[in-house]
């Protein structure tokens, strides 16, 4: 309709950005994986670790508490690849049954700290006034008690368990998981596309669900990993202590408890379920922080430049 | 002799899996006391450029080929440690967001101060006075209260004057302006470039001017570089390019200003993708005069045929350039 | 009757008929922001007011678009979002074509939020990230007329094909677009309410100079064809003379100077104006510059006179005695200095 060079308003910006690629959301994931050395790294062994927790102990020959006294304190070998211990069990099942048990608290925890704390802080700060500074207020205490003290208290107060053990370390949690959606939520709220859904008539249910919380949920993605890692460790800590797991359930802490006596005699006693607790907390804080390097803009490098 | 001659400078972005040219064969020479506007959009590689002089690119960006000969030297050779020696001292730099440039922590003047007393070796006493007077000169008023105030309470147009103070204190040859009026209202804009405007005249500085707005480079350059896609289009008098200019480029971006009464001409189309230009003219999408060969044959920078002074030095990438016609 | 008579009763019943009636009316708005830092650093220094809009009257014919010009602090912004119902006004009345705009109920704004639409300045702030573009205008259309699905995607495809995208672009997320994309989404969104009043808020400023004049362009355009009444924000003097019927010239909270675009900047009666026009770089004519001493003003606990007194080159001590009223001139035509 027009020659001029403008073309303003029928057909504008033909040549509009070629090489912005779609991508659905599951190839963004991918992506990001392929891309980013660490996020792979961390992925890879943490599909080994979960692949040993859930499947491992299936494909081993021997059972986790099935004492050998006449082959006590043996060596790593090929007929067992971690050794045995004191009473001649093989370590390489424990290790593994310790596994699952570290991945169940671990997953648990970090979970529920995630569905208490995400919903508190994202209604209590939306709300705002006396409900938000009450809120944060509670918030406050819990911080001030150091996490696993506050886990050992639990724990003793509920008795060892699984499910104790998941609201024990998950407590401490709550308020990071509070206080990170209620500052993503504080600050979505001022960004003008809120304040633009403001002026196309949008109401406030539809402004918290349609606009602010998609765009805060990835900094918890962050948060839920990195929890993995600490839950992983508090409860090996706890197992150690012996206030966690006790006898005969195995955990990685366990194992490590049973090994500090024999440190010289067999150090593969300490050296094997330590290296599986350290792999297993490596995986998920490299994931977290690759994942946290992406969504910063600061440190995401991408084409654009003046 | 030119003071800076810049002679096919290249610049890459490594992202990773890919790469970017940011700045692609770029060549042009500023003699002594000679103001050059750099015009750009985003993208255009104006900012890279005046990075690349000082050396001061992100770690990402590497110099491929060229040089650039400033004063008898080829600063891209240069290491770091004589690098830090012509910075600030022989060329100095204002940026965009005079912020960015200031130390929060430290009041104005003794900021200036650590500039005379590192690298000319001035006293305590000295550098007061030297801060002072240059404080004088670019014209803040009440120059001895200035010194002890932190950045935090001035406004944005006085905290350009401070780093502009900043960036002439050891009496550099040339100075590097990267769009330092974009950020701050008209009227503080109008100040700051009848300041520069002065300073160049009365200190005889270079000025290396880079901005997006044409009207500002108008005023404050004797000649202009039109920069689009990393490529060098247009270099003239600002005279002779913005009253007759031979690129559709530069045309278009003249049209795009709005006139009252007048239709907006302007240019249609975005800017490519840095990650992969297109074929021939860089700018052959987005032009109306655009023909089959555009498409296939990049244009090389060919000097103008006229021989009028004014037209002296005009030089232009286009295989179909308009008419000289003045408009 | 003579000349004189005329302007008074007009002046006296403004708009008898109907048709007269200006779509907006603005009447003596008024907004504060406390700057004091709380509680008790007010009772200590006392309290720290900018009043970034005192007392701001105008009126916006229907199918006519006004200029409103000023620095940053002026008000300008502020005004526009006080007229939208972004921001809380604390004195003052917002009249759209017969209903008041800042009394109007939950129930009665949803109605006026579709007369009223706003473009923002910048559209990398102003869309959400996480919502495709077909979702970004079909919420509008979906609050205001009910609509889903498939007869909802074929009215984006109308809007978007209207600002000049097409239907490849529904399915995409705002950081797949240029700057110049956006803020043509933005624009397909205000125009979705199909709304009475847009008001545009440094719509072009943050694009590039040639994204500029295409955005530009196209807002001339859908103005003629679609008749629309605008309120177009901006610091740029180019641009509000190129799109502007009338200009409103604002500084420190208050109107300087009101009049049809060709009065105002050919014949420019307060000083302030004239500063503006004067430290306004022209292309191919260097040298005509003339810069004007001092800062823009913060309006923070300003006294009763003219805002501009301080930086005025013919100013008075009257000026910062007295408040100087907007007075009309001749024929629409205002000033507020004591000067002119």
């Amino acid at each position: 309709m027009n020659t001029n060079p403008m073309d303003a308003v029928s057909g504008a910006e033909p040549t509009a950005a070629p090489t912005w690629r779609q991508e659905t959301l599951t190839q963004r994931v991918t992506g990001f994986f392929l891309r980013d050395r660490r996020a792979m790294v961390g992925m890879i062994l943490l599909v080994v670790m979960l692949f040993a927790a859930f499947v491992g102990p299936r494909l081993v020959p021997y059972e986790p508490d099935q004492p050998n006294v006449r082959n006590r304190f043996a060596a790593p070998s090929w007929s067992h690849w971690m050794g045995t211990d004191r009473s001649g069990r093989d370590l390489l099942s424990r290790v593994l049954a310790g596994a699952s048990i570290s991945f169940r608290v671990a997953i648990g925890a970090a979970l529920l700290a995630l569905l208490i704390g995400a919903p508190l802080g994202a209604v209590t700060s939306y709300i705002g006034g006396l409900v938000d500074d009450v809120t944060q207020r509670c918030m406050d205490a819990i911080i001030a008690f150091p996490a696993r003290l506050l886990a050992i208290v639990l724990v003793v107060l509920m008795g060892p368990s699984v499910v104790s053990l998941w609201f024990a370390i998950a407590f401490s949690s709550i308020p990071r998981y509070a206080r990170i959606i209620r500052g993503s939520v504080l600050d979505q709220k001022e960004r003008e596309y809120v304040e633009a859904a403001h002026a196309i008539g949008e109401g406030r249910l539809a402004i918290l669900f349609l606009y602010i919380l998609p765009n805060v949920l990835p900094p918890l993605a962050v948060q839920v990993t990195l929890d993995f890692a600490s839950a992983v460790t508090v409860e090996a800590s706890l197992s150690f202590l012996g206030l966690g797991l006790v006898p005969p359930t195995i955990s990685w802490g366990g194992l490590l408890n049973d090994a500090q006596q024999w440190l010289e005699e067999a150090p593969w006693l300490a050296i094997f379920p330590g290296a599986a607790l350290a792999l297993t907390v490596l995986s998920f804080v490299l994931i977290g922080d690759a994942i946290r390097d992406h969504l910063d803009p600061r440190t995401r490098r991408r084409g654009g430049m003046r | 002799m030119a003071l800076l001659e810049v002679h096919n400078l290249t610049v890459d972005f490594n992202l990773g899996v890919e790469s970017l040219r940011a700045v692609d064969d770029v060549s042009f020479t500023l003699e002594p006391g000679e103001a050059l506007g750099i015009v750009g959009e985003s993208g255009s590689g104006k900012t890279v450029t005046a990075l690349s002089i000082m050396r001061l690119l992100d770690p990402a960006a590497r110099i491929t080929s060229g040089q650039i000969w400033f004063d008898g030297q080829d600063l891209v050779t240069r290491d770091e440690s004589a690098m830090e020696s012509i910075r600030g001292r022989r060329i100095g730099m204002v940026f965009q967001e005079p912020m960015t440039s200031l130390n929060p922590g430290y009041t104005v003047g003794e900021q200036v101060a650590e500039v005379y007393r590192h690298h000319l070796h001035f006293s305590h006493a000295e550098a007061r006075r030297s801060t002072i007077e240059m404080f004088e000169r670019v014209k803040l008023p009440g120059a001895r209260e200035m010194f002890n105030k932190y950045p935090h309470e001035f406004s944005g147009g006085m905290r350009q004057r401070v780093t502009i103070a900043a960036a002439l204190a050891c009496g550099p040859s040339l100075l590097i302006a990267d769009e330092p009026t974009t950020a701050v209202d008209v009227t503080i804009q109008a100040q700051i470039l009848s300041l520069l405007g002065q300073l160049q005249q009365d200190l005889s500085l270079a000025l290396l001017f880079i901005s997006h707005d044409l009207a500002v480079v108008s005023e404050l350059c004797t000649r202009a570089a039109v920069l689009y896609g990393a490529q060098l289009l247009e270099v003239g008098s600002t005279d002779t390019i913005f009253t007759a200019p031979r690129h559709p480029y530069t045309a278009g971006l003249i049209g795009s200003i709005p006139q009252r009464g007048q239709p907006l001409e302007g240019i249609g189309g975005t800017i490519f993708d840095l990650r992969s230009p297109p074929p021939g003219c860089r700018f052959h999408p987005r032009c109306a005069y655009a023909q089959p060969r555009c498409g296939r044959d990049v244009p090389s920078l060919s000097r103008s045929s006229a021989s009028s002074p004014a037209e002296k030095g005009h030089a232009y990438a286009c295989h179909y350039p308009l008419s000289a016609m003045r408009k | 009757m003579t000349d004189v008579e005329t302007e008074l009763r007009m002046m006296e019943v403004p708009g008898t008929a109907e048709s007269a009636r200006p779509l907006l009316s603005v009447r003596d708005v008024v907004k504060h922001f406390d700057v004091s830092g709380g509680t008790f650093r007010r009772l200590l220094y006392g309290p720290r007011t900018v009043k970034a809009v005192d007392g701001v009257s105008f009126e916006v014919a229907r199918g006519e678009t006004i200029g409103l010009v000023g620095e940053s602090g002026s008000g300008k912004s502020t005004t526009a979002k006080l007229v939208a119902r972004l921001l809380p006004v604390m004195a003052g009345e917002v009249w759209l074509a017969g209903r008041d705009v800042l009394k109007a109920s939950t129930g009665e704004m949803k109605a006026l939020r579709k007369e009223i639409q706003f473009i923002f300045q910048d559209p990398f702030s102003s869309l959400n990230p996480r919502m495709r573009t077909e979702m970004i205008i079909g919420r509008a259309l979906t609050i205001h007329f009910g609509l889903h699905g498939e007869a909802r995607r074929e009215r984006v495809l109308q809007l978007l094909e209207r600002v000049g995208l097409s239907s490849q672009h529904l399915e995409r997320y705002p950081h797949e677009f240029s700057g110049g994309q956006r803020q043509r989404i933005a624009i397909a969104r205000a125009l979705a309410t199909e709304p009475s009043l847009i008001l545009a808020d440094e719509p072009v400023s943050s694009l590039d100079v040639s994204i500029q004049a295409q955005v530009l362009a196209l807002l001339q355009d859908l103005r003629t064809r679609l008749g629309l009444t605008m309120v177009f924000i901006t610091h740029d003097l180019n641009v509000a003379e190129y799109v502007s019927d009338r200009i409103l010239v604002m500084y420190g909270g208050k109107i300087m100077e009101e009049g049809s675009t060709d009065v105002v900047m050919q014949r420019p009666l307060h000083p302030y104006t004239r500063a503006l026009l004067d430290t306004r770089p022209r292309i191919g004519r260097p040298g005509q510059m003339r810069p004007l001493e001092g800062e823009p003003a913060v309006p923070l606990n300003p006294g009763p006179g003219c805002r501009f007194a301080s930086r005025c080159p013919i100013g008075v001590t009257e000026c910062t005695e007295q408040s100087i009223p907007l007075v009309e001139k001749r024929n629409g035509h205002s000033v507020a200095c004591i000067k002119a």
